[in-house]
């Protein structure tokens, strides 16, 4: 069985990149826009969650500090990915397990998420 | 002084005239005639008689007027102030003024009919004087204004002024001596005084002079400095205090009043903290002017955040400074109070934006990049291998892109003092040599050769000192455009790693060699050609590095290629973190 991993960012881009890389690597991808999130997890209950900080409709620190705080979910790695320049800090202080900077290398974020699933 | 001498003509018997009998018609004719001759001379004696008489009149006026003009002159003696004496030719004191008698403490009894020199106990007799009246006068018949010191027996050294003058007849028709005595000891002294005193006053009035002088100038000297200060004062653009040294208010400039909203009246020789409801007693300006200043003088860009009652929250840049003497000879404290509330709207504005930009510039380059690698790995898998390097090359330009969006970035931080590292440890060879392979990726005509080995774990910032090797080697490769190698040598004491990007390339000339860590600073080519670059990866780089507690430097040769080195000390830990450099402030970003 592939692992599902939740890939939230409210850029149509991303969401597209990052799903073919994942799959090319044989994870089964689900995404997810803004403030639908939260839900989206709760449906798939997926192995691993990219989520990105900024995004428009829902902070992802919100997210972030949400699902951690529930027992359905709070045992699912978040690695949470921004362009922003705390993004270390800002993961700390939300719970994520761990954080990448965008733009980041695909081959770094895979050997991050290798790591977790 | 002239005593009128007379000798009144006797009047004489006149000649009578006596008639001659001859016959009787000639007698009676000789009568006639007689008789006539008769009442001729009886009219002439009349007139004689009568002339006498006139003349006697005259005579008895004369005397009355010899008498009057004796009384008056012996008045003259008694009352003329200085003191006269009236000596007879042999120096016998016939009379003497009153004044005679009191200034040189003598009778009238005791000092009449005898010898000069032998008035009260012989201090008369003078030897200067005695020429004087002996031999001086005789001859000349007058002195005129003799001075003799003679120290008298009973009143001290006096100083006299002598006038004489011989009268060849006196009243008495004998010859007399008059002699003028003025005691002029207090006039002398009054004299040597006034001379001194005149000295005196004419250097004092001299220094008064040139004091005057010197204190107009100076007073207009201070004045024109008053009014100059004043003018600074009411004119500067900022808010200056000129506080007393109990932080009371001496005077305020215009725009004091205008930013906080208060009137002068209400405002100057008041407690600074009692101003406007109490609104200045803020605890960190109290800290800042009571302990701080008085220590150092000077306040130096200090901020302060308040709450005002009546305008709201104002961030103060407050600068300071003491003044041991004011216009006044008084303390005086100088407090400029700088508005910054807006410029740090502006400020925390522009770091958003920039924010928001980069943002939305990294945005757009994580996808591409990520399609480009999707592409590399793809093209990896199907042994494409010249799609999977070109796609290996389109990534090596997006880190680029990703690179410059960074600087600018990062100057934002640097300007506004907030750019931040992380601490860690970390391998430093490995780092190098994979900075190496990536740049290596932009350039196929440079070989990126790596020559030595720190051989230590580094302890500091790895993205930071990563950043820093990625712009030396793309400065590097840029400034080299026909030759076909870099070197990074490295080389470690017990202390600190040495690393220096080498380039066999244009070189920078001697003068240009301190500017280029300077912002916005770019070299030119030979023919002034200009390279592509924002000219901020050197400037971040010293940043960098001086924040992280090393050194940077260039050693470069025009035409044959420059050196640039660097050290980080090997243990570093985040309170050995250089502070930002504050002189560097906050550079106002133009519009666009």
């Amino acid at each position: 069985m592939n692992k599902k991993i939740l890939v939230a960012d409210d850029d149509p881009a991303i969401l597209h990149s990052v799903k073919m890389l994942l799959e090319d690597e044989g994870y089964q991808v689900t995404t997810a826009v803004g403030d639908t999130t939260a839900q989206e997890v709760e449906k798939h209950l997926p192995d691993l969650i990219l989520l990105d900080i900024w995004m428009s409709g829902m902070d992802g620190r919100d997210i972030c500090k949400h699902l951690k705080s529930q027992p359905s979910t709070k045992l699912i790695p978040i690695i949470m990915i921004s362009a922003h320049a705390d993004t270390e800090k800002i993961a700390k202080e939300s719970g994520a397990d761990d954080y990448v900077t965008k733009p980041f290398d695909i081959f770094k974020l895979l050997e991050k998420i290798e790591q977790y699933v | 002084m002239k005593i009128p001498a007379n000798s009144p003509a006797l009047p004489e018997s006149s000649p009578v005239l006596l008639p001659v009998a001859s016959e009787q018609g000639e007698r009676q004719q000789k009568i006639t005639k007689l008789r006539e001759s008769l009442s001729f001379a009886q009219e002439y004696a009349d007139s004689i008689i009568g002339e006498l008489g006139i003349m006697n009149e005259k005579m008895q006026s004369s005397n009355e007027e010899i008498t009057l003009a004796r009384d008056y002159a012996e008045a003259i003696i008694k009352t003329v102030r200085e003191p006269l004496i009236i000596l007879d030719g042999k120096l016998r004191v016939k009379s003497a003024s009153k004044s005679f008698y009191t200034t040189f403490k003598v009778a009238p009894s005791e000092t009449e009919n005898r010898l000069l020199y032998d008035l009260g106990n012989q201090q008369w007799n003078i030897p200067k004087l005695k020429t004087l009246l002996e031999k001086t006068l005789p001859k000349n018949n007058t002195l005129t204004d003799y001075e003799v010191v003679h120290d008298f027996r009973d009143i001290g050294q006096k100083t006299m002024l002598l006038n004489a003058r011989t009268l060849q007849q006196g009243p008495d028709k004998m010859p007399l001596i008059l002699l003028a005595i003025e005691d002029i000891t207090e006039r002398k002294k009054a004299e040597e005084l006034m001379l001194k005193s005149e000295d005196l006053f004419r250097t004092a009035n001299e220094k008064m002079t040139t004091l005057n002088e010197e204190l107009q100038a100076r007073s207009e000297e201070v004045i024109v400095t008053r009014d100059y200060a004043d003018a600074i004062i009411r004119t500067v653009r900022g808010s200056l205090l000129v506080l007393s040294k109990d932080l009371r208010i001496i005077s305020a400039s215009e725009s004091f009043y205008t930013t906080f909203k208060v009137a002068p009246n209400d405002t100057e020789n008041r407690l600074l903290y009692d101003l406007g409801n109490r609104q200045w007693n803020i605890p960190k300006l109290k800290t800042l002017l009571e302990k701080i200043l008085p220590k150092n003088n000077t306040l130096t860009d200090y901020e302060v955040v308040h709450d005002f009652r009546d305008i709201g929250q104002k961030t103060m840049l407050l600068n300071a400074r003491t003044l041991q003497q004011g216009p006044d000879k008084m303390p005086l404290i100088l407090l400029a109070i700088e508005d910054i509330t807006e410029r740090k709207q502006l400020e925390q504005q522009k770091d958003e934006f920039m924010r928001i930009a980069s943002h939305e510039l990294k945005t757009p380059v994580t996808s591409i990049k990520a399609y480009a690698q999707i592409m590399q790995r793809r093209f990896e898998r199907k042994q494409d291998d010249e799609s999977a390097m070109n796609m290996a090359r389109m990534n090596a330009q997006l880190d680029k892109l990703t690179g410059l969006i960074g600087d600018l970035l990062d100057v934002t931080k640097i300007e506004a003092g907030k750019m931040q590292f992380q601490i860690q440890s970390f391998d430093y060879d490995a780092l190098v040599t994979e900075m190496a392979e990536t740049m290596q990726l932009t350039s196929e005509q440079h070989a990126v050769l790596v020559k030595g080995r720190a051989g230590v774990q580094a302890w500091g910032d790895r993205d930071r000192t990563g950043q820093v090797l990625i712009n030396l080697i793309g400065n590097a490769i840029k400034y080299s455009p026909h030759s076909d190698k870099i070197v990074v040598s490295v080389k470690a004491t017990a202390t600190e790693i040495t690393t220096c990007v080498q380039d066999f390339g244009l070189g920078i000339s001697q003068g240009k060699q301190d500017k280029v860590f300077d912002r916005f600073f770019r070299v030119s080519g030979p023919s002034m050609e200009s390279f592509s670059g924002l000219g901020l990866g050197l400037y971040i780089s010293a940043e960098i590095i001086r924040r992280l507690g090393g050194k940077i430097w260039v050693k470069s040769t025009s035409g044959k290629g420059s050196s640039f080195c660097f050290t980080l000390p090997i243990n570093i830990t985040l309170a050995d973190i250089a502070l930002p450099e504050t002189s560097a402030a906050v550079a106002v970003m133009p519009d666009e």
